[in-house]
């Protein structure tokens, strides 16, 4: 009786949890990639700031070099870099490659008077204030890899549709709207699917809107110099200051707009750039619609012509948890 | 008796339309349903694995080259007691940056293919980036001062691999050692 029910092969049942097991351990492998591939593209990250941190200690000891009064003005205060002619100290935040932000301080320096050893300024030895040496303190510090909220990831381009901005004629921008889930979301990374299609355009930024692709700014993000624009289609970052909270089942409008405004005809902007698309009979992406020629030759109130037939791809994400990276060291004044 | 069952159940010759033995035509329906959701499924997770794969190397080759060109360039930026201007493109995109130094010259430049490569004392010494990652952009800036020479390096690297591509911006400084 045993053996005739072993022959009788497997039930429904057995395919059914045989094909959980499957699915279960093909899902585990997937977010075990997954988790390989932000790994990968934080260690990326991490070279990134370590060159910085690098860098901004290098800028330093160029400061000292050129100037120990220079230098030494510097105590107290939080600084960035920023590179002209040559390094210097700014009270404007540089935000370096849309994601690292790298500030200095320049700290007294106090010496043990038994043994002319470093003390920290709160020790309880006899000390003093040691005014040829300065400690330096560079801090690099990124958003972590993002966590994806809301996208429309099928691009091909044709390179007719999605021209932006038009070469000096002032058509307008190019929008894409989309519509938040059942819960609320907070972003603060957009990624567009995006190439230059010639030399240099202008440089862009991406608005976050409300109500329409006219409606009131909910946030505007860093600019992306043209210089750092693809040639291919590419997902390019544009990160914005702060969060963005979304509220559910609601439609909201990406508007990529570019400086000078491509709004304005014969602003002097250059270039065109592509959007990738997704193409249907009916809207491939059901949550919105893309627009283009949004607020022509300056008419700010033009919600411009809706493309029902096709969507530009986009991602929204947030990125959360801060990273931190830092290096201390001495200078000492050895030149005047 | 057992035994013809397993012969049976080999070639198939079932008596039909007793339960317990042989498949009924909804049991086969049900089967074919459930592979063909099991398949579909499993196939929806091997694609993007391709995929994941693909940008994985990518990111690998991307960090191996910009580790190998920067630790390099900064090194002999380091070393260096002074920038040849005249032999250097500078402030531009390709640039050229030629060194003079106890150890010769170096200089480092952007072939035809994008890759990145550095000269020893006018020859050659081969490429520093990896299989498929290319330059889309190299800068050098030199900071001169009375005491000290500074060059500051920004190089986009682009790396692909299969579907998979990614751009990254690296940048370093270094003031050079012997120009003081």
């Amino acid at each position: 009786m045993r053996s005739k029910i072993q022959l009788r092969g497997s039930g429904l049942i057995e395919v059914v949890i045989g094909a959980g097991i499957i699915v279960i351990v093909l899902s585990g492998l997937v977010s075990a990639l997954r988790l390989f591939v932000h790994s990968g593209s934080a260690t990326t990250e991490k070279l990134q700031a370590a060159l910085l941190v690098e860098e901004g200690v290098e800028a330093m000891r160029s400061i000292r070099d050129r100037s120990w009064s220079e230098f030494n003005g510097l105590s107290g205060g939080t600084y960035h870099l920023v590179l002209g002619s040559s390094w210097s100290a700014t009270t404007t935040v540089q935000l370096i490659d849309s994601r690292f932000t790298r500030v200095f301080t320049v700290e007294s320096v106090y010496r043990r008077n038994s043994d002319s050893d470093i003390v920290a300024s709160t020790s309880p030895d006899q000390k003093t204030l040691d005014p040829n040496t300065k400690r330096v303190v560079v801090t690099i510090s990124w958003r972590e890899i993002a966590d994806e909220k809301l996208s429309f990831t099928s691009g091909t381009v044709d390179g007719d549709l999605a021209g932006f901005p038009s070469n000096n004629a002032g058509n307008g921008d190019a929008a894409q709207s989309f519509t938040t889930g059942a819960a609320a979301v907070s972003v603060n990374r957009a990624d567009l699917y995006i190439k230059k299609a010639s030399g240099t355009p202008s440089d862009v930024y991406l608005e976050l809107r409300s109500g329409s692709a006219v409606g009131p700014v909910l946030a505007t993000s860093a600019t992306v110099l043209s210089a750092a624009l693809p040639d291919a289609l590419t997902w390019t970052e544009f990160e914005f200051p702060g969060d963005v909270a979304l509220s559910a089942n609601t439609e909201y409008f990406l508007r990529l707009r570019s400086s000078p405004d491509s709004t304005v005809a014969f602003s002097g902007s250059s270039g065109t750039l592509h959007l990738g698309y997704g193409q249907s009979g009916s809207s491939p992406y059901s949550g919105g619609d893309a627009y283009r020629y949004v607020g022509r030759l300056g008419n700010a109130s033009d919600t411009g012509e809706e493309l029902t037939q096709y969507d530009f791809s986009f991602r929204l994400s947030h990125e959360s948890g801060g990273q931190v990276l830092k290096a201390v060291t001495y200078f000492t004044n050895l030149f005047e | 008796m057992e035994q013809k069952n397993v012969t049976d159940r080999i070639f198939r010759r079932r008596p039909y339309g007793k339960s317990g033995k042989g498949f009924s035509l909804i049991e086969m329906l049900v089967y074919v349903a459930v592979i063909a959701i099991i398949m579909s499924s499993v196939l929806a997770v091997i694609f993007p694995l391709a995929g994941t794969y693909q940008s994985l190397i990518a990111t690998k080759r991307l960090n191996i080259s910009a580790e190998s060109v920067l630790d390099r360039m900064l090194r002999e930026i380091r070393s260096a007691s002074s920038v040849n201007t005249g032999m250097s493109t500078l402030g531009t995109s390709p640039g050229v940056l030629a060194l003079n130094s106890d150890a010769g010259s170096r200089a480092f430049s952007v072939d035809a293919s994008g890759a990145l490569t550095v000269s020893e004392g006018g020859v050659s010494a081969g490429k520093l980036t990896g299989e498929e990652v290319t330059v889309s952009r190299l800068v050098f800036t030199r900071v001169p001062g009375t005491r000290s020479e500074l060059v500051s390096v920004e190089l986009a690297l682009h790396s692909r691999y299969g579907h998979a591509s990614t751009t990254r911006t690296f940048r370093g400084s270094a003031v050079l050692r012997d120009s003081y």
